[in-house]
């Protein structure tokens, strides 16, 4: 008799545990698909936050990022044409990247620039 | 014959009036690939009939090496029925078609009229294109040549890249300035009639703009052209797709460009494109005390001004000044020096890291 009660306490833990490992596994999926489908938001929101600060970037005048690849010798041709010499034209390429917070997200954009600048004499 | 005769005679009679002269005495330099390194370019002069000391009937260009001088090509024999053009006294416009640096061409006009495009190599002259036959106007075209690389509507109005060229003729009754676009590989000459004559502008275009239609026919055209009736005194300059230029009465232009005194001079301004208004008035008069070379400077506070120089002396004849947008024929927007460095962006792409 105590035997059989021993059996039936064995298999009543072995169910429990069978079931705890149950649970668990099917929590950490449910938290693992959550993470997998919240990190592709995450990368597309930082990829946008990437490519505002980028064009930002481009409006100012700082060129502390920018490699000047080339200077031009004429401009390209454009509507309101300038006499050569007067303008003075360089190829640039502005880079910037951004991180997330925890720095497991990463964007980096990159652009071909013209920059367009008087030469001027003065008086 | 007698027409003839007469004819030469006031083209020789004109020619001795007509003495301002803009081009540079010296030959014009002018980059080139060198024959044994591909990287570093080396510099060529290129003289006309007058450079040469050449001063016969038969237009000439020659290459030099810059230098020891040492003669490298030169182009005596032209596509024509007679393998010879009229003298070439006005100073040739190299232009650099790629921006890389290197010369790909030079424009020449000879005395007559007739513009050439000439590809240039490291040490030769390539076959001659001819561009246009100005020979109607019967001016004398001894002034240096100018040329922008634009963006110009054609008959569609989708804008496509060509060189307009700025070529000055000289009458007996004032100078011509004609503008007309070229593209390499055009494959007819331009001729006069391809060009509108844009001498006058009517009473309604000062007041509502250029007209769709006359807009359409410029478009369609090969250029315009502008009878002066005065001489040109400095050369013409274009500064955001405005035409600049000085201008005074024959009479009163002396041998060196110069004005005599208290002579009146004037200041075109006129659109890259149409030849139309772009200020109130397309000239007016400006108290110009010296003579000498159209330049575009900041002044103390900063500001962009159009100003006559020449050896030291400037004098400012425009401040407040416009440019021309493609949104419609006649907008213009102001010009001011903080607009620039002005960025463009040309392409963008995203950095990417460990993709395949």
């Amino acid at each position: 008799m105590s035997a059989m009660k021993g059996v039936v306490l064995i298999m009543a833990l072995v169910f429990l545990l069978i079931m705890t490992l149950l649970v668990t596994a099917m929590l950490l999926v449910t938290q693992l698909s959550h993470k997998a489908a919240y990190s592709g938001q995450q990368q597309l929101q930082i990829s946008q936050q990437a490519l505002q600060q980028h064009l930002q970037q481009m409006q100012l005048p700082s060129d502390s990022n920018e490699d000047a690849i080339e200077s031009m010798s004429t401009c390209p041709a454009q509507y309101a044409a300038w006499t050569s010499d007067t303008l003075r034209c360089d190829l640039q390429l502005l880079s910037t990247e951004t991180y997330s917070d925890n720095r497991y997200f990463y964007a980096g954009y990159s652009s071909l620039v013209l920059q367009q600048n008087l030469a001027l004499g003065s008086h | 014959m007698l027409l003839r005769l007469i004819t030469y005679l006031a083209l020789v009679q004109s020619a001795a009036a007509l003495s301002c002269n803009l081009n540079s005495t010296e030959p014009v330099v002018a980059n080139v690939s060198s024959v044994h390194d591909s990287t570093e370019p080396r510099q060529v002069l290129l003289s006309n009939n007058v450079q040469s000391a050449a001063p016969g009937t038969q237009g000439l260009l020659q290459m030099h090496s810059a230098n020891n001088f040492a003669l490298l090509a030169q182009l005596n024999q032209w596509p024509t029925p007679s393998e010879q053009v009229a003298t070439i006294n006005a100073e040739p416009f190299v232009i650099d078609t790629n921006h890389d640096g290197i010369a790909d061409a030079v424009y020449v006009v000879d005395i007559n009229g007739q513009l050439w495009f000439i590809p240039l190599n490291a040490t030769s002259f390539g076959e001659p294109e001819w561009v246009a036959d100005l020979s109607v106007t019967e001016a004398v075209f001894d002034q240096p040549l100018q040329m922008v690389q634009t963006l110009s509507p054609d008959h569609n109005g989708i804008l496509r890249k060509v060189s307009m060229l700025l070529v000055i003729g000289k009458k007996a009754d004032g100078d011509i300035l004609l503008a007309l676009k070229h593209s390499k590989g055009s494959a007819e000459p331009v001729m006069l009639s391809q060009l509108t004559d844009r001498t006058a502008i009517t009473a309604d275009e000062v007041r509502y703009g250029i007209s769709e239609s006359l807009w359409t026919q410029i478009q369609q055209g090969n250029g315009w052209f502008v009878n002066l009736q005065q001489r040109i005194t400095a050369v013409p300059q274009v500064y955001a797709g405005v035409v600049y230029v000085t201008a005074a009465n024959g009479s009163a232009v002396q041998a060196d460009c110069s004005l005599a005194d208290e002579a009146a001079s004037q200041l075109y301004a006129m659109h890259l494109h149409h030849a139309g208004l772009i200020y109130a008035q397309r000239h007016w008069d400006i108290s110009s005390e010296t003579s000498g070379s159209l330049a575009l400077l900041s002044n103390s506070e900063g500001e962009l001004e159009l100003s006559l120089q020449a050896e030291g002396q400037v004098q400012p004849l425009l401040s407040e000044l416009l440019a021309i947008t493609d949104e419609c024929a006649d907008c213009v927007s102001t010009l001011s020096a903080d607009q620039y460095p002005q960025r463009i962006r040309l392409a963008t792409f995203q950095t990417e890291q460990g993709a395949h």
